[in-house]
């Protein structure tokens, strides 16, 4: 009888342990395959944090396919590691200004989206510059344009009348004129950060005229160029941040206080939803095209693609392509302003600064940058006074030669 | 005897795996990048990929600074560390402890010995500061290798050369020299096996992967093209590298050999 109890007890033991022990596995299983269902995008400073940027929850969550956006430990060898062929994450975003994007077309380090229908339908959506972008030499559709970037000058066009500025055709020098002779404690506010401006500076003389071989002519509009950014530019002239205005920009302008700004240099910040939202809902601002360099040298607006790029590698790439596939089709079918500012055809006449901002995008050209290493830290040792500008100037073709022929 | 071997073949089991796992593996990969078109295509290529690289201007800059930095650095390297072991040997009492401060260049981060090596040369872009940065940061472990072979000379050797008449320069070029000469080669093979893994210093001190061309070494051209992802360029380089510092170590361990004997 004793016995009989004592295997009881045992048999009770072994089932409860087996039923703790099936449910651990059934709870791994899921998450397994929790694990499989999802898809992996990594998104640090490397890459730009543009994906939660351009990936608004309405994009994300509207395919069936989920994605996890996952903050590498070590960013540059998560990039490493992807492009040796790692198969940890299952795409990617980036910028087409980005060193990354011209090293993956170059290594061929994408899968092509040639046999992905929907990936050919909305780039026929897209201006024909953007189209070509995202297509490789050899004919591979190589990435998925999500988001566009453009810098411009925002306006108002009354308060610009009433001073007598015309911005349209105007060069960086005529601009900087304009702005100095304007009244310092007037009624508006003349918002002309150079910080922006003189990224801007550098990034349209790079897309322009590029480093390698400049004539007397260019070496000379580059040195009057540097000189102003030098006796300017915010980081070295914390007082001239605000050329015309004391004051530092509040966080938050008031609709009130946003009322007053005559114009201002302004970056849009992925399709313009975030900052430039609130001039389109106050009103009266127009946009232009940023100065140009030189006089009769017209340059169209630099623009900045974010795309998206899928791991050749990837583990889970019948799942990635399901997911580009639906998300192509979303794109495609997409009426927000996103998408609009870069597909052809599109009617904004009923807001004009949206019109002037999808003017400036649609006779804009894609431009790629050199790594910041190569020519952007040659720039700043000049504008901090440690380098004379031959020197500058030998250092970037030297750093530019090396770049390309090592 | 032959269940001993058994014994030793079986413990050395765990270290020849490690080799295998974490050398000799990655090695064989490095290879195949470097005869394939790229990580994704994996189209063999043969010796594409060597005489590609072999015919950049870039590579051969950096080959010809790599091995002035063996001809130049490491000599100097060897000899102060030989003179300051001997000077070293001579000390007594507290003196002793000076031992000591040769090691600190080893424990202190680079990145804070550039700091100040940046001051002390005024930023100068000559090649002069990293050359003395590569001395400074090995020759701890040189005096460490030379002191621990001079401690191992027998008090009586010396005493004998003396009543020979052998003193000062002499002494130590007819006894200490031949006596440490295994010592000596193996310092001068870790010299240029380091002179070869200078980059750290180089790119700090400078401050940028694209230093003066007199301090553009192999190491750069590596690790330009790592951030590149151009790995066919860097699996090539890093293939000859490692030939090069090879025959240098065989030549190095055949001398040894012939000194020894």
């Amino acid at each position: 009888m004793k016995e009989k109890k004592v295997t009881q007890r045992k048999f009770a033991v072994i089932l409860v342990l087996s039923m703790v022990m099936m449910l651990f596995a059934g709870c791994a299983g899921e998450k397994k395959k929790k694990e499989e269902e999802t898809l992996l995008v990594p998104e640090d400073t490397l890459l730009g944090y543009t994906y939660s940027e351009v990936y608004t929850p309405y994009q994300l969550s509207s395919c069936d396919v989920k994605v996890e956006i996952v903050q590498p430990e070590d960013s540059e060898l998560m990039v490493t590691k992807l492009l040796a062929g790692d198969s940890d994450y299952d795409f990617m975003m980036l910028s087409t200004d980005s060193a990354l994007a011209a090293d993956i077309l170059r290594t061929g380090a994408y899968y092509s989206l040639n046999d992905v229908p929907e990936a050919a339908g909305l780039l026929d959506r897209y201006h024909d510059y953007i189209k070509e972008a995202a297509t490789a030499e050899n004919g591979d559709i190589w990435m998925i344009p999500c988001g566009v970037n453009v810098s411009f000058v925002l306006y108002r066009e009354d308060v610009c009348e009433e001073y007598g500025l015309d911005f349209d055709g105007m060069t960086y020098t005529e601009f900087l004129e304009q702005v100095e002779a304007l009244p310092k404690n007037g009624e508006h506010t003349f918002f002309t950060p150079y910080g922006l401006m003189t990224a801007d500076i550098t990034s349209k003389f790079e897309q322009v005229y590029g480093y390698e071989d400049m004539s007397q002519q260019e070496t000379e509009l580059l040195r009057s160029y540097m000189e102003k950014m030098r006796a300017y530019d915010v980081p070295f002239n914390e007082g001239k941040w605000w050329l015309l205005s004391s004051e530092k920009r509040p966080e938050h302008l008031s609709d009130a206080s946003m009322k007053n700004i005559a114009f201002e240099l302004e970056r849009s910040d992925n399709m313009s939803l975030s900052v430039s939202l609130d001039y389109f809902r106050i009103g009266g601002f127009r946009a232009t095209k940023l100065p140009d360099l030189e006089e009769g040298v017209v340059c169209p607006s630099g623009v900045r693609v974010d795309f998206i790029v899928i791991n050749p590698k990837s583990d889970k790439l019948e799942l990635t392509l399901q997911y580009v596939s639906q998300l192509c089709e979303k794109l495609q079918k997409d009426t927000t302003t996103a998408i609009r500012y870069m597909s052809r055809g599109e009617d904004f006449s009923n807001n004009v600064l949206r019109e002037d901002i999808y003017r400036l995008i649609s006779e804009g050209e894609v431009y790629s940058l050199y790594p910041y290493d190569v020519v952007g830290a040659e720039l700043m040792a000049y504008r901090e006074g440690k380098q004379e500008f031959d020197v500058m100037l030998e250092e970037i073709q030297r750093n530019i030669k090396m770049f390309q022929e090592e | 005897m032959k269940r001993y071997l058994l014994k030793c073949r079986l413990l050395l089991i765990p270290s020849l795996a490690g080799l295998a796992l974490f050398y000799v593996l990655p090695y064989v990969r490095v290879i195949y990048y470097s005869l394939i078109e790229n990580q994704f295509s994996r189209r063999f290529v043969g010796l594409q990929n060597y005489v590609k690289v072999f015919q950049n201007e870039y590579f051969r800059l950096a080959l010809k600074n790599s091995l002035l930095l063996i001809a130049t650095a490491v000599p100097v390297l060897v000899v102060t560390a030989f003179l300051l072991s001997l000077l070293l040997l001579k000390m007594k009492g507290y003196w002793k402890l000076l031992r000591i401060a040769f090691i600190f260049p080893m424990l202190v981060p680079t990145a804070s010995v550039v700091v100040v090596w940046r001051t002390l040369f005024d930023g100068s872009e000559s090649v002069w500061p990293v050359y003395l940065l590569f001395i400074y940061k090995n020759i701890g472990l040189l005096i460490i290798l030379l002191s621990a072979a001079f401690s191992t000379l027998e008090g009586e050797v010396y005493e004998a050369a003396r009543l020979d008449g052998a003193y000062g320069f002499a002494l130590h070029r007819k006894i200490t020299l031949p006596l440490i000469s295994p010592t000596l080669l193996f310092t001068i093979l870790i010299g240029v096996v380091y002179s070869f893994k200078v980059f750290r210093e180089s790119y700090l001190y400078f401050g940028t992967s694209y230093p003066p061309d007199h301090s553009y070494t192999l190491q750069y051209y590596m690790n330009n093209h790592f951030f590149k992802l151009n790995y066919q360029n860097l699996a090539s380089a890093a293939v000859m590298t490692s030939l090069i510092v090879a025959v240098i170590v065989v030549v190095g361990v055949r001398l040894q050999k012939k000194f020894t004997v």
